[in-house]
């Protein structure tokens, strides 16, 4: 008995002993090193020949021009998806005289993810104000079709349901919204003459197509910006009123063209953008003689002080659920990015950038974690992004021309900004560029459309 | 039966029945640990990282001006390595706050400066002698990143004083840089579909070297739960292979697999 209580206690100790030497710090323990966030893997989509009901050529032209709309449409995210150039290859397209799902095998063998496939019809025979697209969007490697969505489309509107057919697609693929639907609003001063300047607000899909003009004043249209429900813009006015010249506050109503004076107090009234829900706005006025931010009622016209400070505050900008303004301020003697809570007056204001010549137009990303501006940088502006707590600066554009008015996408994976070439002593042009948040540019989205500035997506 | 004789039967049987009791508590209690050891889950306190060393990339950045490079210029410098030899030594405090003053009085007049902390005529023959590195021009940035101790306006790195490996032994050090370079090789394969992204998912593997810097073995130290996930990390680090030949100093821990990546952390 004693032998067995005996080879117990050195058994018990030796469970005991080996979870003992786990709680001691092993002179040699190992070391983790975090590798960090994956970067997201490039999805392969092949966009197949569509299927057109009975071959009709006319419906194949409209097919025709959806596809390239969708391929173009996701070539802005080119650093998630590769969209290799299947269309037309009659190999890969659903010729039956049925509309049936994509040979998943051929796919596979191409190293496909998704397959995108359209399918028109006409509804109304040889009439194209009827058209019935819709689209399929199916993933490879599980054999199954994610979603469809099905769309009356016509000629007169066919990109815009492009657009909504392209957006259904990312979501189903992404499960998060994209740029497809959105719209940039931008002042041009298309239609100058060289006795008088003009600046007009204008309104384009967000690939740059579709332009049109808004505003009307043939006066000089400042610092717009556009509705969450892209109903109405707001925009200054740089116009003569009476004796004397006043920067006004309007607001035009997208779909009627309708324009109203929201303020036109004495001295500045700009730098306007909506707050949530589109009852309310934030604008620098300068009445009192020193701009300052407000935020005011559209249907009242109540104002509450946002700012209080000596210093001039201008060129607010929200993050997307309102709860911090970033702003421009002169308060340490040259212009910085400040951040507060717009909830209160001078509510837990912090400073952002310290250093920068010149910095201008504090823009906030949606979810309100990164600021993008524009900083004087030698003989021009570039574009600098800096993180809400004020760390992570980072330069976004050199030796890209003068950049200014930057403005994020819906989705904060672009900027859209504009950016001025010198052409000659006396000349220069001013376009609007897309690039993503790192910097790297996708494109122009303005071509020989006067000297376009401040952009602003919708949200 | 005499009276004696009973009580030694009587002592024997309590004896047994004790020794029985305490057999059967002493397996419980073994059963028990060997059963949170399996799980571990609920317990945090006796995971396997207790006994480990959790490293995330930490480096302090003192902006003194704007960047005068871009992202992806950054990108485009090639790390500094750091041999042995530079192994961190304790900043005072002092020292950093010289050196942010100095940078601080002159942000903008140079893109890029080699320090130079002696002055004596020795150094300033030195200094004429590599006249070519004291002052680097943008278009020079290749070259330039290959220097010791240059310094990037605007995005200034400056000796961490908050970085400790507890005991911080010269090993220890050796080990962490070779596991940082290893990470910087993985990282450009570590990617994952849309569907397997934001679901907060970590896993951690552990690996052997080999002493030519080929991959030993790679087994998971701490699964994400999701065998895609698990694989894709795998196959990262297989793929980010040959890794440097470790130094003689780290020979045995690197063999021994003492290198774990975290995925994300």
């Amino acid at each position: 008995m004693k032998k067995f209580l005996f080879t117990l206690f050195i058994f018990s100790n030796l469970a005991f002993g080996e979870e003992g030497t786990t709680v001691t710090p092993a002179t040699t323990s190992p070391i983790i090193v975090a590798v960090g966030e994956a970067a997201l893997e490039k999805q392969i989509i092949a966009i197949s020949d569509p299927w057109v009901h009975k071959g009709d050529s006319v419906l194949k032209k409209a097919a025709t021009e959806l596809s390239s709309l969708l391929a173009n449409d996701f070539s802005f995210y080119q650093k998630n998806f590769n969209v290799p150039n299947y269309f037309g290859n009659e190999s890969f397209a659903v010729s039956d005289k049925n509309f049936r799902k994509p040979d998943v095998a051929l796919w596979k063998s191409k190293n496909v993810n998704y397959v995108i496939q359209l399918k028109l019809a006409n509804v109304n025979n040889k009439s194209l104000e009827n058209i019935q697209a819709e689209i399929y969007v199916y993933d490879v490697a599980s054999n199954k079709e994610l979603g469809y969505l099905s769309q009356f489309v016509s000629i007169l509107n066919l990109r815009e349901k492009g657009h909504i057919l392209a957006d259904f697609a990312y979501q189903k693929i992404l499960n998060k919204e994209s740029i497809f639907k959105t719209k940039i609003i931008f002042v041009s001063d298309r239609g100058s003459s060289p006795r008088k300047i003009v600046k007009e607000l204008y309104m384009m899909d967000f690939d740059g197509n579709n332009a049109r003009k808004i505003t009307n004043h043939n006066e000089i249209v400042i610092s717009p910006d556009i509705s969450g429900d892209k109903t109405k813009a707001i925009y200054s006015l740089y116009h003569k009123r009476g004796n004397k010249k006043n920067i006004d506050l309007y607001m035009v109503d997208l779909v009627t063209f309708k324009t109203e004076m929201v303020s036109s107090m004495e001295g500045i009234n700009s730098g306007a953008i909506f707050l949530k829900g589109d009852q309310e706005i934030l604008v620098t006025l300068s009445m009192s003689g020193n701009a300052e931010i407000y935020k005011m009622d559209l249907k009242s016209k109540q104002l509450k002080q946002i700012t209080k400070n000596l210093a001039e505050d201008v060129d607010p900008s929200l993050s997307r659920d309102g709860s911090r303004m970033t702003f421009l301020s002169n308060r340490p003697g040259k212009a910085m990015v400040y951040t507060l809570d717009p909830s209160g007056v001078e509510k837990d204001v912090k400073r952002i950038t310290f250093v920068g010549k010149y910095n201008t137009s504090p823009r906030f990303n949606p979810t309100g974690d990164d600021i993008v501006f524009s900083s004087w940088v030698d003989n021009g502006f570039d574009l600098y992004r800096v993180d809400a707590t004020g760390s992570e600066l980072v330069r976004l554009t050199k030796d890209f021309g003068s950049n200014e008015d930057p403005s994020f996408s819906n989705d904060g994976e672009f900027i859209v900004f504009s950016s001025k070439r010198i052409l000659s002593r006396q000349s220069s042009v001013q376009e609007l560029y897309i690039m993503d948040r790192d910097g790297d540019i996708i494109g122009a989205v303005t071509s020989s459309f006067g000297n376009c500035i401040s952009p602003r997506w919708s949200k | 039966m005499t009276e004696s004789a009973v009580s030694t039967f009587t002592e024997d049987l309590s004896l047994k029945k004790h020794c029985i009791i305490a057999l059967v508590l002493h397996l419980l209690i073994v059963t028990v640990l060997v059963a949170i050891d399996y799980i571990k889950l609920p317990f945090p306190a006796l995971n396997k990282n207790k006994n480990a060393i959790v490293l995330a990339s930490a480096i302090r950045v003192d902006v003194v001006s704007m960047p005068t490079l871009t992202i992806k210029e950054l990108k485009t410098i090639e790390p500094t390595e750091v041999k042995p030899e530079d192994k961190p030594v304790e900043v005072k405090a002092a020292e950093v706050k010289t050196d942010e003053k100095t940078a601080e009085a002159k942000p903008d007049l140079t893109d890029f400066k080699v320090e130079d902390k002696k002055k004596s005529f020795h150094d300033l023959l030195k200094k004429i002698s590599k006249k070519n590195i004291a002052l680097v021009k943008n278009d020079e940035l290749g070259k330039a990143s290959k220097e010791q101790n240059v310094v990037i306006s605007g995005n200034k790195l400056s000796k961490g004083s908050s970085l400790t490996l507890g005991k911080n032994s010269a090993d220890e050090v050796v080990l962490v840089n070779y596991i940082s370079t290893m990470a910087d090789s993985v990282r450009p394969f570590w990617r994952l579909p849309s569907y397997l992204m934001n679901k907060n998912l970590n896993a951690r593997l552990r690996i052997a070297i080999a002493l030519t810097g080929e991959v030993i073995s790679v087994t998971i130290y701490e699964s994400s739960g999701n065998s895609e996930y698990d694989e894709r990390a795998k196959a990262a680090i297989l793929q980010g292979a040959p890794y440097p030949v470790p130094d003689k100093e780290i020979r045995d821990r690197v063999v021994k697999g003492d290198i774990i990546l975290g995925f994300p952390l």
